[in-house]
């Protein structure tokens, strides 16, 4: 998927309700947050499904940020 | 950050330091109306006067100053920055080739597009070509251009359905783009397979496995009604029914649907079944069985050590 996006410029994601397409987008979009020059992701959705992905954003982050702290005292990073 | 507030600068969220912006499409799309409605002003001024163009603006309501843009900004260019990531939720309702929420979205400069979608084709197969011209590289620019490429023999008749080589030609197109579902890497709920009911038996025991399965289902009748059964009969039948195995695969849904009427008449039965929980060594996936009432529940709790696997079967109640 990183492939398709960085050497083709997008990606396509096509699955059925409730199989994990949100969750593989912020898993994506926090995945390749490496520059702080860089500007903000932005995210467009529906305005009834505002909350939830901000939500859903946050707890994503929670958990990327405990993976990146248990390696970096592991010694990984 | 939410953007909903349209007094929102693209310098507030810079100084805010966000890695992500959740914004809606009904915000983009004002932006990109009043901007557009801004330069409309301008190009008037130029060419007529700012009389005129005060009057047209007066006429057509269109912002005779720079509007306050949050994302559509001429800052990006200057601090030599771009969007890493867009990410267009539910794309298919951007899908209107001429519409507004579409030109408002392609405005947004991005190095790189995510589209998330559970219907690309919602009335005609074309509506996927639809979705995949906002993917940034594409090559044709026109609706023309896409039918010319995928699609030259229905130029004419668009609502038809596509050949084999034509949609072929698609999904060649679309494979790049779009990719699986990363199962291994990410906690995802697994693919829900259709439920269906089936028992490996052998040729030998089918008889007395139906004989069986009769009795099983009598204990359960006699559960449900009156309260109480004989603990060998129900223990005999609900462990054969699990436990067996053979070459012979006996379809029992169609069995017990036969059955069901007889047990109870007035109420749909609702079995549970676990296709994930039983796996043999040679791949084939058996399956256990139990009711949902009081009786089947205690039989449950004693069968299935993983309920967490456990689905929900609505059998249809069909005479036989």
């Amino acid at each position: 998927m990183r492939h398709a996006r960085h050497t083709l410029g997008g990606s396509l994601n096509i699955d059925e309700m409730g199989l994990g397409k949100t969750t593989q987008a912020i898993d994506d979009i926090y995945g390749d947050i490496r520059c702080e020059n860089d500007a903000f992701n932005l995210v467009l959705t529906e305005k009834s499904v505002l909350i939830p992905w901000a939500k859903e954003g946050e707890r994503s982050y929670k958990q990327v940020s405990e993976l990146v702290s248990a390696a970096t005292l592991s010694g990984v990073c | 950050m939410i953007l909903d507030d349209a007094r929102v600068t693209f310098a507030d969220i810079w100084q805010g330091d966000f890695d992500i912006v959740v914004a809606s499409y009904t915000t983009i799309m004002y932006q990109h109306k009043r901007l557009k409605g801004f330069k409309r002003y301008m190009s008037i001024w130029k060419q007529c006067g700012k009389d005129v163009a005060d009057r047209v603006a007066e006429k057509e309501t269109l912002p005779t100053k720079r509007p306050t843009l949050s994302v559509f900004t001429a800052l990006l260019e200057i601090l030599a920055c771009r969007i890493p990531t867009k990410v267009l939720d539910e794309a298919h309702t951007v899908s209107k080739w001429a519409g507004v929420k579409r030109a408002a979205v392609k405005a947004l400069l991005a190095f790189s597009v995510n589209l998330l979608t559970g219907t690309p084709c919602a009335n005609h197969w074309f509506e996927i070509l639809n979705t995949a011209d906002l993917l940034p590289y594409e090559f044709p620019k026109t609706r023309a251009e896409w039918f010319t490429v995928f699609a030259p023999d229905q130029a004419d008749q668009r609502h038809k359905a596509p050949n084999l080589v034509e949609f072929s030609n698609v999904v060649r197109y679309l494979l790049p783009f779009t990719f699986g579902r990363t199962i291994d890497l990410l906690e995802l709920p697994g693919i829900i397979y259709e439920p269906r009911v089936e028992f490996e038996l052998s040729a030998e025991k089918s008889e007395l496995t139906l004989w069986l399965i009769d009795k099983f289902l009598r204990c359960v009748r006699m559960g449900a009604e009156e309260g109480e059964a004989n603990e060998e009969e129900k223990n005999t039948a609900m462990a054969y029914c699990t436990k067996v195995n053979g070459t012979r695969t006996l379809r029992l849904r169609h069995t017990l649907t036969s059955y069901l009427p007889t047990c109870r008449p007035n109420k749909s039965r609702v079995f549970r079944v676990s296709p994930h929980t039983h796996q043999s060594k040679s791949g084939r996936s058996r399956t256990s069985l139990s009711t949902s009432n009081a009786y089947g529940h205690c039989l449950r709790r004693q069968f299935c050590k993983n309920r967490a696997n456990w689905k929900t079967v609505q059998l249809k109640k069909t005479h036989p």
